[in-house]
């Protein structure tokens, strides 16, 4: 098991907001960024690759994160790792879907810097 | 074109009227001297000509019976006529008919020649006569007296007699043109009313053709307005869901902004005082950005919800959000007024976001007040039930009324209180999709009232 993190994420401002936050907050783990859901099917399922936490957003062109969370979950080894959702969508009903599908935590993109290095804090917490 | 139809066929009717009008008065006048010449013709006329055919009766009989005495001395035959009054009679009857100087001569005449005749007549009667001589007097004087008064009545009825003909041929004429108009006024009559009849016909004909022409560009209209205010609805829809997209895009770009200028905020140590400052600005422009678009959001969701209904009771959610108020501001004393009950018809999700934005608002303004007092309640205007929160705080200029209720609208005087100027326009929306409305009251320092209805909901 390789000692880094995924964040799968459409947004390149948000990927690099939750970086900052990580590094502000202390995460010493590096973060491999995925801009697309396929892109991170591919990284996954094709090498293989198992990081310690995956952060998945919901709201991508082409596959979404609720298709990529039912993917990893149908697969062996992914069916225990950690998977946290990271939206911006406070809908209902994607909580409800994602939390169905397996997701370990749903949580919403926080609006300020601040709260991102909160939560950020708050994940380190969980971190190995 | 229907004007100037139906102005023509006025025209037509006045003309008719005008013609059988004439007409009828030439008519009428025809008749009058028909009935004019047969009365002369039946009274005086005759009349005359038998009276003066009767004075030579008389005088005719006279002379044979003044005759007779002579020849026979009976004294049976020596009757006295007095043949005086007879003509008085005559001259009365005759004269002053028109203006005839032959006529009056004529009378005078025989008048002349009667007087003569009984004075000889008187004076053989006195005499004492023998038979003979007698005769011969009679033979001699009064035959010719006789024959000198014939003269003059012999011509007198010949006058009468071309009067009497030459009235008969006037009233023959008379007759006759009555006929030829009666029948030229006949036919036009008949002309005009088949002209009309014609007329009335083909302008009803042409009004029904222009009535139906005039449908047919109705419903053609009434086609094109659905039409057009499907094509408005679909556009109004369109705007609407582009302006949500709008703004729900703009969000992250805003948020964005927002969290980087507070990661730039972060490396304090690096920045000098001023470009601080800037920083801080973009930073709550890019938050106050975010607000506003969320606050559009919630306005386009609001007109596009479906309303779903049920009995709501405003007092109750008044009641709530005012406890809410008071515990967020434990510090503030606010009077507080809520009726016991107000039942109304409505979605209660929605309801609760008008009433919230009012009472917020009546809260934020009442901020300056010591004795500040919040009320809500309901009561019947005009037999509508109007439903109302009313406050004592700053109050405004009452031109400002209608702004108020479009977004990001603020009072001038709303320094210092926090707001977007998405309430009022959220409560307006929620209002008008309830089929109500809302407006305001207001006098600066004097406090501001809020009414609305909700009456007839979609």
């Amino acid at each position: 098991m390789s000692q880094e993190l995924l964040l799968v994420d459409d947004d390149a401002n948000d990927a690099a907001l939750f970086c900052l936050a990580a590094k502000e907050a202390g995460i010493s783990y590096p973060i491999r960024v995925a801009g697309s859901g396929e892109e991170a099917l591919d990284l996954l399922l094709g090498k293989r690759f198992c990081p310690v936490v995956t952060f998945l957003d919901i709201k991508m062109p082409g596959t979404d994160g609720l298709e990529v969370l039912r993917r990893l979950r149908a697969d062996p080894l992914y069916r225990n790792v950690v998977i946290i959702v990271l939206t911006g969508s406070d809908l209902e009903s994607d909580r409800v879907e994602a939390l169905k599908l397996g997701c370990n935590l749903f949580l919403t993109k926080p609006e300020s810097l601040s709260g991102y290095i909160e939560m950020a804090r708050r994940i380190k917490a969980l971190l190995p | 074109m229907i004007q100037r139809r139906t102005s023509r066929l006025y025209a037509g009717f006045q003309a008719a009227l005008v013609f059988s009008g004439l007409s009828v008065l030439a008519v009428l006048g025809l008749a009058l001297q028909i009935y004019r010449t047969q009365q002369a013709i039946l009274h005086e006329d005759v009349d005359s000509v038998i009276q003066i055919q009767r004075l030579r009766y008389r005088v005719e009989r006279q002379v044979s019976t003044e005759r007779a005495f002579l020849l026979t001395g009976f004294p049976t035959f020596r009757r006295r006529l007095e043949l005086g009054p007879e003509i008085a009679r005559i001259i009365r009857s005759l004269s002053g008919r028109g203006a005839a100087p032959e006529r009056e001569l004529l009378l005078a005449e025989v008048s002349r020649q009667v007087d003569l005749y009984e004075t000889d007549l008187a004076r053989l009667r006195s005499g004492r006569w023998s038979k003979d001589s007698a005769l011969s007097i009679f033979e001699n004087q009064l035959q010719p007296r006789r024959n000198a008064l014939f003269q003059p009545l012999e011509r007198l009825i010949q006058l009468e007699y071309e009067e009497l003909q030459n009235a008969k041929a006037s009233a023959k004429r008379y007759g006759r043109w009555s006929l030829i108009l009666g029948a030229v006024m006949a036919a036009g009559l008949v002309a005009a009313l088949l002209a009309t009849g014609a007329f009335v016909r083909r302008s009803l004909l042409a009004l029904e053709r222009e009535r139906k022409s005039l449908e047919a560009a109705k419903a053609d209209l009434e086609k094109l307005v659905a039409e057009r205010t499907r094509n408005l609805e679909r556009a109004v829809q369109q705007l609407e869901a582009f302006g949500y997209s709008v703004a729900h895009d703009l969000r992250a770009p805003a948020r964005t902004i927002a969290i980087f200028s507070e990661a730039v905020l972060r490396k304090e140590a690096s920045l000098d005082e001023d470009t601080r400052g800037f920083f801080h600005r973009i930073k709550e422009a890019g938050q106050r950005m975010r607000l506003m678009l969320d606050g559009l959001l919630t306005l386009s969701r609001i007109s596009q919800e479906k309303l779903s209904l049920g009995p709501v009771d405003l007092a109750v959610i008044a009641r709530r959000r005012l406890d809410e108020l008071a515990a967020q501001e434990p510090e503030r004393r606010v009077e507080v007024r809520v009726a016991d009950s107000i039942p109304v018809q409505g979605d209660a999700r929605l309801l609760e976001i008008l009433l919230q934005n009012l009472l917020e608002n009546a809260w934020k303004f009442t901020l300056d007040r010591p004795d500040a007092r919040i009320e809500a309640g309901s009561e019947t205007r005009d037999g509508v039930r109007v439903h109302f929160v009313r406050d004592n705080g700053r109050g405004f200029d009452p031109a400002l009324n209608q702004r108020l209720f479009k977004p990001f609208h603020r009072l001038p005087n709303a320094e210092g209180i926090p707001g977007l100027g998405i309430g009022l326009a959220s409560a307006s929306r929620i209002a008008d999709a309830h089929g109500g409305k809302i407006w305001v009251e207001s006098m600066p320092g004097a406090g501001t009232t809020f009414f609305f209805t909700l009456s007839d909901p979609k």
